[in-house]
């Protein structure tokens, strides 16, 4: 096991469909020593990641083919293993409505796009309660 | 024997009243001196209540007392005494002349040290703050960068226009926050621009903008892919348009309709963005339309050294 892989606490896993979107939240996220990052192309993937390995926070996206990230976090709140999981959604829903909905079935926070790379990995950092590099 | 009994009852009734009187008065005394202690370390300046209001050892029936009564009540006001004394602060001591001239010799010695001390110590965190901000400036340019490559890496590994059209979409969308747009391609043989992509799909956008439109004119006018100091061609209802050149071969052009409901302006990491997604979404509409012409066909070495000039 390298340094690095020994200093990851948290798993995270990214679940966004756009392929530039979701290696630009990889990256960021990079930035967080103590995580380690798993990408999904969409719901279905995510939960197929989610079986096999237990993550601590997921980011998702909310318009997805064949399963939604609205449909992810209701999938997710009715697990009792995933019941207390932060999940932060990253979306381009910008309106208040949308908002309210993902927060009401459970999604913990709620960022919209485009994001800023630093803002992300602050509200990581926040939600993890880890300390600023 | 009846007049003994008498006697012994006598004796022994007076002996009872004797005790419960002593045992009445020593309770009443150790309650008095519970809720004088208690008062004592409950107050902040309790050294001054102990000063003023002196601990009068009470008297007590010396006879029919046993000696352990008397000397557990010793015991306890002795210890009481001394935990008093232990709480009163010393008395400070007065300092001699020759210790005050020391002191404000001292005082006088480290003043000028002091103030650089304090004035070395706002510099110390106003170049903190800069190094901060520079930090903050520098980070956010890493990750525009970032955002640059993963785009172009993304242009560039798609091999066929529609998948390089879902990218293009992807990337105004998600990272510039432009929510409607429409993305033109240019018609050689007609000399007109005809919509190719419209975001979102429910968009109307069929109108094609020919030789004798203003958008054409300005659009061909360029001659060469567009730059952020470049102004983006306006036509008066949307945010702008940017020619998509491949080197000085116009391919097409992105009309940017509106934003998405949190954002309102392109910032200038937004036109760097939309600039590289111009220029380099030109090259990879040639290349799939040139890769999907020759699809069919061998490569052979002599084409290659024809290529090549070889």
């Amino acid at each position: 096991m390298s340094a690095e892989e020994s200093m990851q606490r948290f798993n995270a896993l990214v679940v966004e469909d756009s392929p530039p979107m979701r290696k630009m939240i990889v990256f960021a996220l990079s930035r967080i020593a103590e995580l380690s990052v798993v990408e999904a192309d969409d719901g279905v993937d995510a939960l197929r990641q989610i079986a096999r390995k237990r993550f601590d926070i997921v980011l998702t996206d909310i318009n997805m083919p064949i399963l939604d990230g609205l449909k992810l976090v209701k999938r997710l709140r009715a697990d009792a293993t995933y019941a207390d999981v932060p999940i932060v959604i990253i979306t381009t829903e910008g309106a208040q409505e949308d908002r309210e909905r993902a927060l009401a079935l459970g999604a913990t926070n709620y960022l919209t796009k485009p994001i800023q790379a630093p803002e992300v990995i602050s509200l990581v950092r926040e939600i993890l309660h880890l300390k600023a590099a | 024997m009846s007049a003994e009994k008498d006697a012994a009852r006598v004796i022994s009734e007076t002996a009872e009243s004797f005790l419960r009187r002593v045992i009445e008065e020593g309770s009443a005394i150790l309650s008095r001196s519970e809720a004088s202690l208690a008062a004592f370390e409950t107050s902040p300046g309790s050294g001054e209540i102990a000063s003023a209001q002196p601990r009068v050892r009470p008297s007590l029936p010396s006879s029919g007392i046993a000696e352990s009564t008397r000397s557990d009540r010793d015991d306890y006001f002795r210890k009481l005494e001394q935990n008093e004394a232990a709480k009163r602060p010393a008395p400070a001591a007065t300092p001699t002349p020759a210790e005050d001239e020391l002191e404000k010799d001292a005082r006088e010695a480290t003043q000028p040290l002091r103030a650089a001390a304090r004035e070395g110590e706002t510099e110390l965190e106003k170049c903190l703050l800069e190094s901060r901000a520079c930090l903050r400036d520098l980070e956010a340019t890493h990750f525009e960068l970032a955002t640059r490559f993963f785009t172009a890496l993304r242009i560039h590994s798609v091999s066929e226009t529609p998948d390089l059209l879902d990218s293009l979409r992807e990337v105004i969308l998600n990272f510039t926050g432009v929510a409607e747009f429409v993305l033109f391609l240019h018609d050689d043989a007609q000399g007109r621009l005809f919509p190719l992509l419209c975001e979102p799909s429910t968009f109307a956008c069929s109108n094609c903008w020919g030789r004798e439109s203003a958008e054409y004119r300005h659009l061909t006018k360029l001659g060469r892919p567009w730059r952020v100091s470049d102004a983006l061609v306006e036509n008066g209802r949307d945010i702008g348009i940017i020619p998509m050149y491949a080197q000085d071969r116009l391919v097409g052009a992105l009309r940017l309709v509106s934003f998405l409901p949190q954002k309102d302006q392109l910032s200038d990491s937004d036109k760097e963005l939309l600039a590289l997604v111009a220029h380099e979404g030109a090259i990879g509409l040639e290349n799939t339309w040139n890769r999907a012409l020759a699809k069919g066909q061998r490569w052979t070495q002599t084409d290659m050294e024809e290529l090549l000039n070889a």
